[in-house]
């Protein structure tokens, strides 16, 4: 289309005092830019990001019949958008504005340069006004984007993303591969820094009483669809069009018919270790996996059950079904937001843990620690179940360590703080030995557990541990190395082992579905560390929670809730503008040599019968392809060749070898 | 026409390049960095030659050999091509991949004396300081080499 019609280019210059008059000449340059090919109308706009200019423009867009727009003004990182914008609503495609950065390119640095600055103006404007005769309208797709939003991970970040996306009346699919909700800080007892239950939270302004967010409202949440016993094994798309495919596990009752009775429980013949306990207590193969679990029902594990059939017959409602299968749905997303959580790092062979029971991590202890937990909340060595007199807590366990983890796990410092006063306040005459490299407390009030374990007489020891011994009766001696090299020796009946916060199995799976970066550690990289850090790479996925490195409830909390804002923007829009810019491949010309293939960073390009394809929902127009093409078969629109290519020769046309 | 005329005054062309010699110098910046780099030393209040050129490109990665090469041929004196640092491109392996190019052509470029013509910086978007040192010192070096040979004659404006 623009071949045919003639080129009409109308050349604007700003006239704002940062940029011109007083600087150079601007007549002068106004004059030279009526010389230039194709130039039909030149024209200064006053302050051309004030209203009345694009209003101006407009109306001169119109009544010259131009066809492409030059602005001499400030970077576009200010205003394009804007100027884009304006010319949509004169009707003309938004990629046939060039804009010249004449502020920051030629008169901020240059303000010193006298007359060379009118004449490095004019060789951008002439670059710009041979590149722009190039131009070539290009239109964006628009995708209706569904309103609905996945949640991967029923944490407790997913958890209160799901809800504060549920509070702005949308959809939410939560996922969770586990048989109810709630994740590790279901597991944690009492958690810093108000010593209540992991996942009890106030109450909202329209409810009376605290509540546990695990059972808060979700039976009445309609917005709110809990998929437990989920993975997910398919994933693919992008903004505005995920589709994934979801596998459910049988559960083995059904939820709508149980009434908790617990009569399936009591009978079912087989027992086994419990690992929500990390193996402190046992439990049945039909069990409920912890007091407050959400769903309302027990679950059957199918991986030990022999299906007796004994739970089905007591069964006072016909709520149990053995022969469920599963089940795979498949489903349409707006948009992502991934919270998978962490792992803990299991340390065999550290500091004797895995051969002597008394040595155990600290996620084990804070299970004791849990007056709902196996132990009723008392601390016991697991070699004799009698309370222990001396206890040690070993910090930087796999993390901040060469030769495991580099990261700092963070939240290891406050628990073991929370862990030795709580065990102070129960047993005071317990002699408790904190052995570390260094006390990191992050948080607004978390000094004050520092100063009040000194004043209850927990020893602190800054240096390294070099070797754990087991002595007689499981006791366990320690050699530690002070800071003076000086060389000690302790002896504690209970060792607690800080171990790292690693990434959740199964996010390198993820990973590659979504396209995500992973660090070294593999925890999932923001788009920015500092002004974007719950946006990914990936356009419409958003990380919260420890899926993006350890961190404490309170900081899980309000990136959920930052991300479920993010995550909001496109679904409350409705409607998805796709960037243009992307690669093309002219079939003809491609050779199928797959070198686009190898460079492409976002495995956007498939080799489909002997041609190179562009899956244009993943080109992010780069254009690294473009230049591997040995055919030139590819192009990047708006970046083409000879686009740029009109652009150096506007821009050097004055020297000798451009005019030959 | 050109020839004659170096022809007829050799030595005061010579001269004349060599006092009045102003390189030209086209910069290809990419959008999420350098082209930022340059903006946020103009507006804190660094100068650096005048002789630098913009040329916008989406990445560092776009830029090809031959636009290189087609701007030395046109009478560029010197070529920047500059984009973000390795571990923070905006497209992940924009500048690795323009790395490898570009020390492909400065060896190829060797052949013909042009190497030290070209030059490959990696910086962030807010490394002002860093622009106007990668800028002023590679302007120094094209300034020091002279013109550009493929060029027959200075400047005109």
């Amino acid at each position: 289309m623009s071949c045919v019609k003639k080129i009409r280019i109308g050349v604007f210059t700003c006239d704002c005092v940062l940029i011109s008059k007083h600087f150079f000449d601007l007549q002068a340059f106004e004059n030279y830019a009526k010389t230039l090919p194709n130039v039909v109308y030149v024209e200064r706009l006053g302050y051309s990001c004030s209203e009345k200019s694009q209003q101006l423009l407009k109306k001169r867009i119109k009544d010259q019949h131009l066809n492409r727009v030059i602005l001499t003004a400030c970077s576009p990182k200010h205003y394009e958008s804007l100027f884009q914008r304006c010319l949509e609503e004169a009707g003309l495609n938004p990629y046939l504005l060039e804009l010249v950065n004449i502020r920051e390119q030629v008169i901020w640095p240059h303000r010193n340069e006298g007359h060379k600055i009118l004449r490095k103006a004019k060789h951008l404007l002439r670059a710009a006004v041979y590149r722009a005769a190039e131009l070539e309208p290009l239109s964006s797709s628009i995708v209706t984007v569904p309103p609905v939003v996945l949640v991967i991970g029923a944490g407790i970040s997913g958890i209160q993303a799901a809800q504060a996306l549920s509070d702005q009346n949308i959809r939410v699919h939560l996922v969770e591969r586990a048989p109810a909700i709630g994740g590790k800080a279901a597991q944690l007892g009492i958690v810093y820094p108000n010593e209540s239950c992991g996942v009890c939270v106030p109450p909202r302004l329209t409810e009376m009483s605290r509540e546990c967010l695990v059972k808060r409202g979700f039976k009445y949440d309609s917005n709110i669809h809990i998929h437990t016993l989920t993975e997910i094994t398919q994933l693919g798309g992008r903004i505005g069009n995920f589709h994934a495919t979801l596998h459910t596990k049988p559960r083995g009752v059904i939820t709508d018919k149980c009434i908790m009775c617990g009569l399936c429980i009591e009978k079912c013949p087989i027992s086994i270790l419990d690992n929500y306990n990390t193996g402190l207590s046992t439990r049945k193969a039909i069990y409920l996996p912890y007091p407050q679990a959400v769903p309302r029902a027990p679950v059957i594990d199918f991986d030990v059950c022999n299906r007796c059939g004994k739970c089905a017959e007591v069964c006072p409602v016909d709520a149990i079904d053995i022969e469920e299968q599963p089940r795979d749905t498949e489903m349409s997303f707006g948009t992502i937001i991934v919270a998978t959580g962490f792992d803990i790092f299991e340390p065999e062979g550290m500091y004797g843990f895995g051969k002597n029971p008394n040595v155990i991590t600290n996620f084990t202890l804070t299970r004791m620690l849990d007056p709902l937990g196996p132990t009723d909340g008392q601390v016991l060595r697991l070699s004799d179940k009698k309370p222990p007199e001396r206890i040690g807590f070993i910090q930087c366990v796999g993390s901040r360590d060469p030769k495991h983890y580099t990261h700092c796990s963070r939240i290891c410092c406050m628990i073991t703080l929370k862990m030795a006063l709580a065990i102070k306040q129960q047993k005071p005459e317990t002699q408790i030995d904190v052995f570390f490299k260094d006390i990191r407390l992050l948080g607004k009030d978390y000094e004050k557990y520092y100063l009040a374990c000194q004043e209850l007489g927990v020893s602190f020891h800054r240096g390294e541990v070099t070797n754990v011994t087991s002595t007689r009766k499981r006791g366990l001696e320690i050699q530690f190395e002070t800071l003076a090299e000086k060389h000690e020796t302790y002896n504690v009946d209970l060792l607690s082992l800080a171990a790292a916060l690693i990434p959740a199995t199964g996010s390198q799976d993820l990973a590659e579905m979504l396209n995500l970066e992973s660090d070294e550690s593999g925890f999932f990289c923001e788009c920015h560390k500092k002004l974007v850090p719950i946006d990914t790479t990936s356009e419409g996925v958003f990380i919260t929670g420890c899926c993006n490195g350890p961190r404490d409830i309170a900081e899980c909390s309000y990136l959920s809730a930052a991300a479920a804002s993010h995550a909001a923007i496109p679904i409350l829009e409705g409607i998805l503008k796709e960037n243009p810019v992307k690669a093309v491949v002219d079939e003809a010309l491609c050779i199928g040599c797959a070198n686009c293939f190898d460079v492409c960073p976002y495995n956007a390009i498939t080799m489909k019968g002997g041609v190179s394809t562009i899956n244009e929902l993943y080109c992010k127009g780069c254009g690294i392809c473009v230049v591997e093409c040995p055919a030139k078969a590819i192009q990047l629109q708006n970046f083409r060749d000879s686009q740029l290519e009109a652009q150096l020769m506007g821009l050097l046309l004055n020297t000798e070898m451009a005019k030959q | 026409m050109t020839i004659s005329s170096l022809k007829s005054t050799p030595k005061k062309t010579r001269m004349l390049a060599k006092t009045k010699f102003e390189p030209r110098i086209v910069a290809f910046c990419c959008e999420h960095s350098s082209y930022y780099a340059a903006d946020a030393a103009a507006s804190s209040g660094f100068s650096y030659s005048v002789n630098i050129e913009i040329i916008r490109v989406p990445c560092v990665g776009r830029v090809d050999t031959i636009h290189v090469l087609s701007a030395l041929k046109k009478g560029a004196d010197g070529v920047m091509i500059t984009g973000c640092m390795k571990d923070q491109c905006y497209f992940e392996t924009g500048s690795t991949i323009a790395e490898e190019r570009m020390k492909e052509l400065a060896q190829s470029l060797k052949i013909v004396g042009l190497s030290d013509r070209i030059d490959f910086q990696l910086m962030g978007p807010g490394m002002a300081q860093r622009w106007v040192e990668v800028t002023e010192a590679f302007y120094e070096q094209i300034k020091n080499l002279g013109p550009n040979p493929l060029k027959k004659e200075s400047n005109t404006e």
